[in-house]
């Protein structure tokens, strides 16, 4: 048995040490209170000491009595260490806590014109077919953007051009009449010539019309394509222009080629897309016709073929030409042509 | 071209709706823009045939009439009218109190009954205006004696005919007219061309005038008559003023009228003289130089030997092909009438008009090519309108043809399978022949397809795949099954060592830049202000600030700039890709045409705060530094060649505040300040930064080679000198990087500093040198002495000194 002033000596110890560590504030006070009372010269550590003078019987007894106090005041020391950390990194979280609902900061994103994004967007599409991308001067002499197309001096196709005209200094410093090309349709002559057929290339760029309102700005985009090789028929000429359709528009739009002329194909379609804003059903923008014009297109015309050295008996091949500037504003539901050129930030920052 | 639907019928015998017959003709390659009906809608009831039986002078406003109308089988209306010309057994179309008029807003264009100054009026009598079918009128609208009062205008007038607006190719000059129009719609429905009955004429009298041609590559037919002792006080009938209106033309007279009617009908213009106004005969010759003909129109045009002229015997009385003139015209004193029905070819005709700044019916239809055959037909057409409607006594046709320049046709071989190998698809032999003769060809076969003649008016075919065109046309394009493409194994993969274009804009559009795209033609007053010199001159621009070719996208990107600054966006940053255009030098980089230089460059300006608005950070205005880390990071995508930025003046930058961009001795660009001094001319409120390259510079790069990285510890030191004002960061860092010698791995310039007190002519910089050896660990003594050394280049050659701590 325990005597009575020991239990009530230990008992004093436990209800002290609770008191001590239920008012200790910080980690470094519980540390403090762990060395008050299990240090080596602590209060628990020295009714330790007391033992040796007991029995044995009474050791034995109040040995256990004392381990059972160390316990409790480490376990309460321990559970104090830690509640008080966790109410410090609370506070520490609570302190630091931020309004997540701020704005990001630093560099703002640009963007790309909507022009160049649809032309991009082309442009990939004929490549995974293996179209090859060309180029050609956007300061054209007459017979690569006329003659060569088979539209002579005074053809009325080339009233419907509307053309603008440059005056430079050419070979040997003579003045030359030069224009800025009307069409892409120069790079099909310019490309066929450098390259042997079998070819399949596309040029998209700018052109030029002297020709300005509500629906005509002077500047605008074309891209052009052609594809030259044995036995290329018009079955193969829809069926690219379908499959570009169809990848641009990301949808299946019925469509229809309608008979049309171009002085460098032949025979020649003006290719119409089902309006994507009715669909087809007639609205104001396809002036309840149901369809867009989008495209122009049609065989290579043989005399073409032969200005660009291509012997016509072994080969044919398509042509097309669109514009990119209506097909960006049928994608992207622009409805005025005019804001393309006006680079008004406003505008930009919709692409 | 205006074509009516209710005309177009009498031609042809297939009975099409309207809306199928434009859906087949769009099918066919004759495109219908529009099908709207010829007149307004107007009200069966309200709009009636009236005769005005009698006509008072109304009592209390002398200009003023008070006219009775019959209007069938009601009694008599009350009608108080202004027009002068509604006179006592006119034939008037009336409105009754209830109608509506076309045209002005409710309640305003309804008809009342109601008293016009005292004196009831039970309706009104319309004038075209007032019933939509002209912008101008004069009086009240006169309809044929024959106009049967009580009938409805609407009914009367036919105004629900559907008329078709055609948007015709130019190759089709065969289809201006309803005759045309009807041989295409047969051809593409299978059904036959109906033309009209056209009695031949008998010629009682002798006149006749000679007629010469003296330009036979011009005019190798013209076909003359004279018509005598016309009525011109004859009323063109309501029926051809209707069509002519339908179609687009005035009524002027009946001769005119008549001229104009068949030209609409048969494709043949027509011209018609005062003959009493012509001496001698008809001589048709080159114009003379500087020849002067005073036009119908009242305009005087001065000729040369590429036109030709109808003269008589004295002078020019017509421009052939375009316009009569003014001194042989027919006026309403006209009692002899001289016809001309000639055949002018398209080659000759082209461009010709338009060289004069005109356009007319007769010009648009020649240089599109009218069908040699045509004249004595036209001119038996125009008469017997013409002695129908205006009485007069017929001359004999004078058909002048000059030997051997009419257009021979020749027949085209056509290979049968030439139409599979350019269709893709196959076209049965019959279909193929019965196609080819629907459309008025000739196809005799071969033993390996045919050879086709064409029809005289079809001058667009040449060639076999002008035949197979038309071939496809009727076989119809959407019966033709497109085959799906197969991708060729064609151009491949770019190299890794070609920058994408796509690559080089993205890295500025990381950077906040927005793409813009602005005009090839600039103001010529600006580009001499931003690159010194006006550059290429069109010669025909649309304003005068888009009158010269760009020789820098500069002045494109600072006119956005402006247009956004005005609109309130004082933080603006774009860029372009585009070409400029140099005056070509011979020889040097000219393009294939040895004529201009083209040259793919990037720009970018950037005005206003460097970061978009926004909180914890100082807001502070774009500077040189900010465009050219924009820039740096653009460059960096073309290693291995490094670009340095060289001091250098540049017309449009502040001198300080400016640099070249150079590759090798190449300078490729600048970047800088916008000039105050441009700033200020360009009514720029605020700094603006740019820069500009040529693309090329920045288009190849290196394929990354790995190279191993030494693994024992690096050493860093920092260094502050202090040194003279016009000694630049990269002398500092050059000298100190030769010091350094091979353990330097970095040298990274941290801090610069400018001395407050103006007169204090140095400044400070503060860079960091990192040593790092490849074998072994570097002592503290070895670094020790590579900075000495470095101290000591930079006190020797820039005279630097450490700064004090």
């Amino acid at each position: 048995m325990l005597e009575l002033a020991v239990a009530d000596s230990f008992s004093n110890i436990a209800a002290g040490a609770r008191r001590a560590i239920g008012a200790a504030d910080s980690p470094a006070a519980v540390a403090a209170l762990r060395v008050q009372y299990l240090g080596k010269k602590g209060e628990v550590t020295a009714q330790l000491k007391r033992l040796g003078s007991l029995d044995a019987a009474r050791r034995k007894a109040a040995g256990a009595a004392l381990n059972r106090l160390k316990n409790d005041i480490q376990h309460m020391l321990d559970k104090r260490r830690e509640s008080l950390e966790r109410a410090a990194v609370a506070a520490q979280l609570q302190r630091e806590e931020i309004d997540v609902s701020q704005p990001g900061r630093g560099q703002t994103c640009g963007g790309l014109h909507p022009i160049s994004r649809a032309l991009a967007r082309m442009e990939i599409i004929f490549q995974q077919l293996g179209f090859a991308v060309a180029d050609g001067p956007e300061i054209e002499d007459e017979y690569h953007n006329f003659e060569a197309l088979n539209i002579p001096p005074h053809h009325p196709a080339r009233a419907m051009h509307d053309t603008f005209f440059i005056r430079t200094r050419g070979k040997n410093d003579m003045e030359e009449d030069m224009v800025l090309r009307t069409h892409t349709s120069p790079v099909q002559i310019r490309y066929m010539q450098a390259n042997r057929p079998p070819l399949r290339a596309i040029a998209g760029g700018r052109v030029y019309r002297r020709d300005s309102d509500v629906t005509h700005t002077p500047m605008f985009h074309q891209l052009e394509g052609i594809a030259i090789d044995r036995g290329l028929n018009f079955a193969d000429l829809k069926g690219i222009l379908i499959h570009f359709i169809r990848e641009f528009f990301e949808r299946e739009l019925a469509m229809r080629f309608r008979p049309s002329y171009f002085p460098f194909t032949e025979p020649s379609a003006e290719v119409d897309i089902a309006c994507v804003f009715c669909d087809g059903r007639g609205c104001r923008i396809c002036k309840q016709s149901g369809w867009l014009e989008v495209l122009g297109s049609g065989m290579v015309h043989p005399k073409v073929l032969q200005n660009g050295g291509v012997d016509r008996r072994k080969f044919s091949g398509y042509a097309f030409g669109l514009g990119v500037e209506r097909l960006a504003m049928l994608r992207y539901g622009v409805n005025d042509l005019r804001l393309f050129f006006d680079n008004d930030l406003a505008f930009l920052e919709q692409f | 071209m205006l074509v009516s639907h209710a005309w177009l019928r009498e031609w042809v015998g297939a009975r099409l709706r309207a809306d199928e017959l434009a859906a087949k003709l769009t099918m066919g390659g004759l495109e219908v823009r529009a099908v709207a009906a010829a007149g307004p809608k107007l009200s069966q009831q309200h709009f009636i045939i009236g005769r005005i039986a009698a006509r008072a002078p109304h009592p209390n406003a002398p200009h003023l009439g008070v006219c009775e109308v019959e209007t069938g089988k009601r009694a008599r209306l009350q009608i108080v009218c202004g027009a002068r010309n509604a006179a006592v057994g006119c034939k008037v179309p009336v409105a009754l109190a209830g109608a509506k008029l076309p045209g002005g807003a409710a309640p305003t264009n309804t008809v009342q009954t109601r008293a016009v100054r005292g004196v009831p009026s039970a309706g009104m009598l319309c004038s075209a205006t007032e019933l939509g079918l002209a912008e101008r009128s004069d009086g009240v609208l006169l309809l044929d004696d024959a106009a049967p009062p009580g009938q409805s205008v609407d009914a009367y007038l036919d105004l629900q005919d559907p008329i078709f607006e055609l948007e015709l190719t130019p190759n089709r000059g065969d289809c201006l007219s309803i005759a045309g129009v009807a041989r295409e719609v047969a051809a593409l429905t299978g059904g036959a061309a109906r033309p009209p009955a056209m009695p031949k004429i008998r010629a009682p009298i002798d006149a006749q005038l000679q007629i010469k041609l003296h330009a036979a590559a011009h005019c190798p037919r013209y076909v003359g008559r004279v018509i005598r002792n016309i009525n011109m006080r004859a009323r063109t009938p309501d029926w051809m003023a209707e069509r002519l209106r339908r179609c687009g033309a005035r009524s002027r007279n009946v001769v005119v009228d008549v001229t104009n009617y068949v030209m609409l009908e048969l494709g043949q213009p027509m011209h018609a003289f005062d003959a009493e106004k012509l001496h001698g005969g008809i001589v048709v010759r080159l114009a003379r130089p500087r020849e002067k003909l005073r036009l119908l129109d009242g305009k005087t045009v001065t000729l040369n030997d590429e036109y030709c002229v109808i003269a008589d015997h004295k002078k020019a009385v017509a421009l052939a092909g375009i316009m009569g003139g003014h001194n042989s015209a027919i006026t309403a004193a006209t009692r002899h009438v001289f016809f001309e029905s000639a055949f002018f070819p398209a080659a000759q005709m082209q461009g010709r008009a338009r060289a004069l700044g005109m356009h007319t019916d007769a010009s648009h239809r020649f240089e599109r090519g009218v069908d040699p055959r045509l004249q004595a037909r036209a001119m038996e057409r125009a008469t017997h309108l013409l002695t129908t409607l205006a009485g007069g006594e017929v001359g004999p046709i004078v058909d002048a043809r000059a030997a051997g320049a009419a257009p021979k046709r020749r027949p085209i071989a056509l290979p049968k399978t030439e139409i599979a190998r350019i269709l893709g698809v196959s076209v049965a032999a019959g279909r193929v022949r019965a196609g080819l003769q629907r459309l008025g060809m000739k196809p005799a076969a071969t033993a390996h397809g045919w050879r086709v003649t064409p029809p005289s008016w079809r001058s667009d075919m040449h060639s076999a795949h002008d035949l197979i065109e038309e071939i496809g046309r009727l076989h119809g394009f959407d019966n033709i099954a497109p085959r799906p493409p197969v991708a060729a194994a064609g151009a491949g993969v770019a190299s890794e060592t070609r920058v994408a274009l796509d690559a080089v804009k993205n890295k500025l559009v990381e950077r906040g830049y927005r793409e813009a795209i602005t005009y090839s033609f600039v103001s010529p007053k600006i580009q001499r202000l931003l690159t010194g010199a006006a550059g290429l001159k069109l010669r025909n621009p649309l304003a005068d600030n888009m009158a010269v070719m760009r020789r820098s996208l500069w002045p494109g990107l600072l006119g956005a700039i402006k247009t956004n600054l005005n609109r309130q966006r004082d933080r603006a940053r774009l860029f372009e890709v585009g070409r400029v255009y140099q005056t070509g030098k011979r020889g040097a980089a000219a393009n294939a045409n040895g004529a201009a230089r083209e040259t793919d460059q990037l720009a970018a300006a950037a005005t206003g705060a460097v970061w978009p608005r926004q909180w914890g950070e100082t807001a502070r205005a774009v500077d040189f530094f900010d465009l050219k880390g924009d820039l740096t990071n653009v460059l960096k995508l073309a290693a291995p060649r490094p670009i340095s930025f060289a001091r250098g003046l540049h017309p449009a930058l502040h001198p300080g505040r400016s640099a070249q961009l150079r590759a090798g001795k190449n300078i490729i660009g600048h970047i800088g300040q916008l000039h105050p001094r441009c700033q200020r001319q360009l009514g720029i409120e605020q700094p603006v930064y740019l820069f500009e390259l040529n693309l090329a510079a920045v288009a190849r790069a290196a394929v990354p080679q790995f190279s191993a990285r030494s693994r024992y510890p690096a050493v860093r030191r920092d260094l502050a000198v202090v040194v003279a004002r016009d000694i630049s960061a990269r002398q500092v860092l050059t000298v100190a990087r030769a010091a350094a010698g091979d353990w330097l791995v970095d040298i990274q310039l941290f801090d610069i500093y400018h001395f407050a007190a103006p007169d204090k002519n140095e400044k400070s910089f503060a860079f960091g040198l990192t040593f790092q050896a490849e074998s072994g660990n570097l002592t503290a003594r070895a670094v020790d002495a590579k900075i000495a050394a470095v101290i000591a280049a930079l006190r020797l050659k820039l005279d630097a000194r450490l700064r004090a701590a």
